[in-house]
């Protein structure tokens, strides 16, 4: 059996699917090589959210564990560009009995982002009125784009689609039965217990358990739109013209300006990126960061609470996003220039273009690639860019050695 | 035509505490027509229904009755809202489009009269209405929003009164405070746009300084205020707190701000000294420090007047003359607040700029009393804000032969002329050699000068932009554009130079007319950078597309920036600010 640890990303398009495969040594001396699947999903639109890649990509995974169980499926977060992929797979590509994939995997762990636990908004109120806002803004949101006359915006429906929380509700309930064990992970939860590794070592960064503090605030909206009563019906807009004496121009200029909703949108948007699960994973002197899709706000409040230590490794997050690709405050902390050993640093950043508002961000992948001014490039010995090294449903694999 | 409105001068919670009636009645007569809504030809209140976004019904209006002078706005059910006085009223639609409207009516007219700025406001925005919308939405904020030419007033749940809102369209401060940002932006537009912390703390001080003098302006309340501190200003919150109801709903003992602080720029003062980089908290160093001055005043003009042989026999001479104190005192402090935007040179200034321009139109208008000037150079020495008096050295009513014959009509009526004079005149305006420049719309400005005279200026205001480095990160561009520019205040009839206020660095090492000191420039910049990197770090200032929404259209949060070939450039700091931030 090989004695490396290998990082396998697979190119899923708009999304990430990530199987880590590790040699477990236990107390006898036995390596054990055991398996760790992070997210498999991608967007619901455009060419990014392709789902025949999932049959290839499954189809490796189950190769890879041949008949051994999957010892830990984590799920960062919950946006359908990172859950939907097993739900879809269930459903679509192992129909022949009910729960085909399910079965197969046998999955021993599930790590699922703190929030997504059933009784949790029950617990945290703040944190509940804060998604309360965020599902009703979704809502009004939605409602007002289906009653506009004018055509969504490519960039909006993925956005919207990616949200959307009845989806991700019911990708989320298929993951929740996915394990013998689901753990529900925040800061602080002792991981020890709730993976079955011997020898590798795992920390959780992220999130906060009371995730109130990943939202911004909800702007109120002035949509102009009459929901529907009961189910069926296709919600309004309220038609506003200008009263005696007011200038039309300028009245339906505020009317518009009112109606902006895209602050709200992104909010959303950013809100469930930042409640990302963050794990280090150590093993043999090695430490392999996974952030999710961590934006600015997690990589402060992960510096706050001062976790950040030096690592090898930097899956670099959320898509290459100018939010996500960490700045040099936060680099300096998990990737410092000066370097405390002679190991190899790299960086692995999945960026579907396309498909997805500003991410990946053009000037942040051009800095990237130049190594020259490049922050990143000069902490990392290697950038491994997925859909640059792999076909859609192919894969780069990353090896540490033992 | 006159019509008469009622106007809020207390909030309606604060009021319930019974210190004082909460709404006298206002008569405006300077618009050119009146329509329901209300709507005029410079206002126009949109009363959106929140749930719905329908236009609700605005208040009717009633032209004057025969035999009547005066018209008025009612209800539905024919009520005149000048005879609302019970609280609960106040919470009807109608009562608050009359009252909001009111009081933005009011507030202008605070700025137009001749003891002021002697003209008629324009806006920042190409367009005759300023558009006022009561309820446009539930969140603890208002705003002036200069791309909808709008004021946008919220409305939030009270945390202490259950089943209560909080509508910030009926706290007059509020309602002062935001007109005040409307007024400010037709006067210096340079403001908003500014990336100087101190720039966009001005807009904030005198905003606050706005609601100040309009309830300073209401008969009623300086009556049951000055009966109740036996003649102080100083010994009571109804003046110094800006939005009390807002405030202690917020968690803020005592109102949203205070203009009763000692706040200051010494970086040693670890109680009051505050940071450089927070406009709204710096603008309380500049609103304090003012407030301060205008407590002077009161006091000073009392003690004149108490000696006076009307006041010296009564029982309490000084408590006696503190009414006619107060409405003389306010009236100059007015004139000092807001003259000085006329003053204010274009572009990104700071508080010693303002300073400035305070001391310049003072010694123009009042060349033979100097104790103001002389207060507000303590004060702004006590507070850190310039390192001595010297700082605050202006020049006023040059000699004729610093510019001579110069034809002020002409200038005002030819962009042509008014462009060849600047060129001609480059070094006097610190325009430097080469560097093109923009000469802003004239103003024609009639004023009181010395409480009697009137006269007749013309301010002649030029800009031009520098490059400076911009020190903010490996991410940004490495240079910004700043704005700078000169204001002169020209003598309409004999054409001398009253004063000229730059905010153009000059180092006086290389000789040359005097501008503002290199070292307060420098310091200028360092508080620019620091401010932005508190932008970057609060997720608020997006370069190009990053401002840019998923529809293609500009993020309303976001600060909008540009990198055009490296360089830096801002555009709506303030607005934007505001939306994510506080009244």
């Amino acid at each position: 059996m090989s004695d490396k640890l290998r990082v396998r990303a697979y190119n899923v398009r708009f999304g990430d699917a990530i199987l880590v495969s590790i040699p477990d040594r236990g107390p006898d001396g036995v390596s054990v090589r055991r398996h760790v699947l992070i997210d498999v999903g991608n967007v619901l639109t455009g060419e990014g959210g392709a789902d025949a890649v999932f049959r290839p990509v499954l189809e490796d995974i189950l190769d890879q564990l041949a008949g051994q169980p999957l010892d830990l499926y984590v799920m960062t977060h919950e946006h359908m560009d990172h859950i939907q992929g097993l739900p879809y797979a269930e459903r679509h590509l192992y129909p022949a009995a009910e729960d085909e994939l399910r079965s197969a995997l046998k999955t021993r762990f599930a790590w699922l982002t703190a929030s997504s636990e059933p009784s949790y908004y029950r617990r945290y109120p703040q944190a509940r009125e804060k998604r309360l806002a965020s599902v009703e803004a979704y809502r009004g949101i939605s409602a007002f784009l289906r009653a506009s006359p004018e055509p969504v915006p490519q960039a909006v429906e993925a956005i919207m689609l990616n949200n959307d929380p009845r989806a991700t509700a019911d990708c989320v309930a298929y993951l929740q039965g996915l394990a013998e064990k689901t753990c529900y992970v925040h800061r602080g939860v002792d991981p020890i217990g709730n993976h079955p590794f011997q020898e590798a070592r795992l920390e959780i960064w992220a999130p906060e358990e009371d995730t109130s503090e990943y939202y911004g605030t909800f702007r109120p909206m002035a949509l102009g739109v009459t929901r529907p009563q009961g189910r069926g019906g296709k919600p309004s807009l309220t038609a506003a013209r200008p009263p005696a004496g007011v200038d039309a121009g300028a009245f339906y200029n505020l009317v518009g300006q009112r109606r902006s909703f895209v602050d709200n949108l992104l909010a959303i948007d950013r809100a469930a990126n930042n409640t990302s699960i963050v794990f280090c994973l150590r093993w043999r002197g090695w430490s392999l960061l996974f952030p999710g899709d961590a934006e600015i706000r997690s990589w402060k409040t992960m510096q706050r609470a001062g976790v950040f230590h030096p690592v090898h490794f930097l899956k670099i997050s959320h898509h290459g996003s100018h939010n996500g690709t960490p700045d040099p405050e936060y680099l300096e902390g998990v990737l410092p220039l000066d370097r405390p050993d002679d190991r190899p640093r790299s960086a692995l950043v999945s960026t579907w273009e396309g498909t997805y508002h500003n991410v990946p961000d053009g000037p942040t992948l051009k800095l990237l690639h130049d190594p020259d001014s490049s922050d990143l490039r000069q902490r990392c010995d290697r950038l491994h860019q997925v859909h640059l090294e792999a076909q859609p449903g192919a894969y780069v694999d990353i090896e540490f050695e033992g | 035509m006159k019509i008469r409105i009622p106007l809020l001068i207390q909030d309606p919670l604060t009021a319930r505490k019974g210190r004082v009636k909460p709404t006298e009645g206002f008569d405006a007569d300077r618009e050119g027509f009146f329509l329901d809504g209300p709507v005029t030809d410079r206002i126009a209140v949109l009363d959106f229904e929140p749930e719905t976004g329908r236009l609700a019904q605005g208040a009717r209006f009633h032209g004057p009755s025969s035999g009547r002078v005066l018209g008025w706005y009612e209800d539905e059910q024919g009520v005149d809202l000048n005879k609302v006085k019970q609280e609960l009223k106040f919470y009807t639609p109608e009562f608050m489009q009359v009252s909001v409207f009111a009081t933005v009516l009011r507030t202008m007219y605070l700025f137009e009269r001749t003891d002021t700025l002697g003209r008629p406001l324009t806006w920042a925005f190409d367009a005759p209405q300023l558009l006022v919308v009561p309820r446009a939405g539930k969140q603890a904020n208002a705003y002036y929003h200069r791309d909808s030419h709008s004021l946008q007033f919220f409305y939030f749940d009270s945390p202490v009164d259950p089943g209560q809102s909080i509508y910030t369209c009926l706290s007059r401060d509020i309602v002062a405070h935001e007109t005040g940002h409307a007024i400010i932006d037709g006067l210096a537009p340079d403001l908003i746009d500014a990336s100087s912390p101190q720039s966009l703390a001005i807009h904030e001080a005198i905003a606050d300084l706005t609601a100040l003098l309009m309830a300073f302006d209401s008969g009623t309340l300086r009556k049951a205020v000055l009966a109740r501190t036996r003649g102080s200003i100083e010994e009571t919150t109804e003046f110094s707190s800006i939005a009390e109801e807002f405030g202690e709903a917020r968690g803020f003992h005592g109102g949203l701000r205070s203009l009763k602080n000692g706040k200051n720029l010494d970086p040693a003062d670890l109680q009051n000294g505050t940071p450089r980089d927070e406009p709204h908290e710096l603008s309380q160093v500049l609103s304090g420090a003012l407030f301060s001055v205008m407590i002077k005043i009161h006091d000073d003009l009392k003690a004149e007047l108490a000696a006076l042989p009307e006041y010296a026999g009564r029982a309490a001479p000084s408590f006696s003359a503190s009414g006619l104190a107060l409405s003389k005192g306010a009236e100059r402090f007015k004139r000092m607040v807001f003259r000085a935007l006329d003053y204010l040179p274009p572009g990104e200034v700071s508080f010693a700029d303002y300073g400035r321009a305070i001391l310049a139109v003072d010694q123009v208008a009042f060349p033979d009393n100097d104790k103001m000037r002389r207060w507000v150079k303590d004060e702004f020495v006590r507070r850190s804000i310039v390192p001595s008096q010297a700082a605050l050295e202006i020049q006023t009513r040059f000699d004729p032969e610093n510019l001579p014959g110069v034809d002020v009509p002409t200038l005002q009526a030819s962009d042509w002329a008014a462009y060849q004079f600047a060129n001609a005149n480059r070094e006097l305006l610190r325009i430097p050699a080469g560097i093109p420049f923009v000469v802003r719309p004239r103003l024609d400005v009639k004023k009181q000068y010395d409480y009697h005279n009137v006269a007749r200026e013309c301010i002649f205001k030029v800009a031009w932009e520098l490059t400076e480095p911009n020190s903010i990160g490996a991410r940004y561009p490495s240079t910004r554009r700043v704005t700078v520019g000169t204001t002169l205040a020209l003598d309409w009839e004999s054409g001398r130079l009253l004063a000229l206020l730059t905010s153009a660095p000059v180092d006086p090492a290389k000789g040359g007319p005097a501008g503002i000191a290199v070292e307060e420039y420098e310091l200028g910049r360092q508080d620019r950078d620091w401010f932005l990197m508190r932008l970057i770090n609060s997720g608020l200032l997006r370069i190009g597309r990053h401002a840019i929404g998923p529809g293609g259209e500009p993020l309303r949060e976001a600060i909008q920036a540009q990198d055009l070939g490296g360089v830096l450039h801002l555009r709506g700091t303030a607005n934007s600010l505001h939306i994510v931030g506080q009244p």
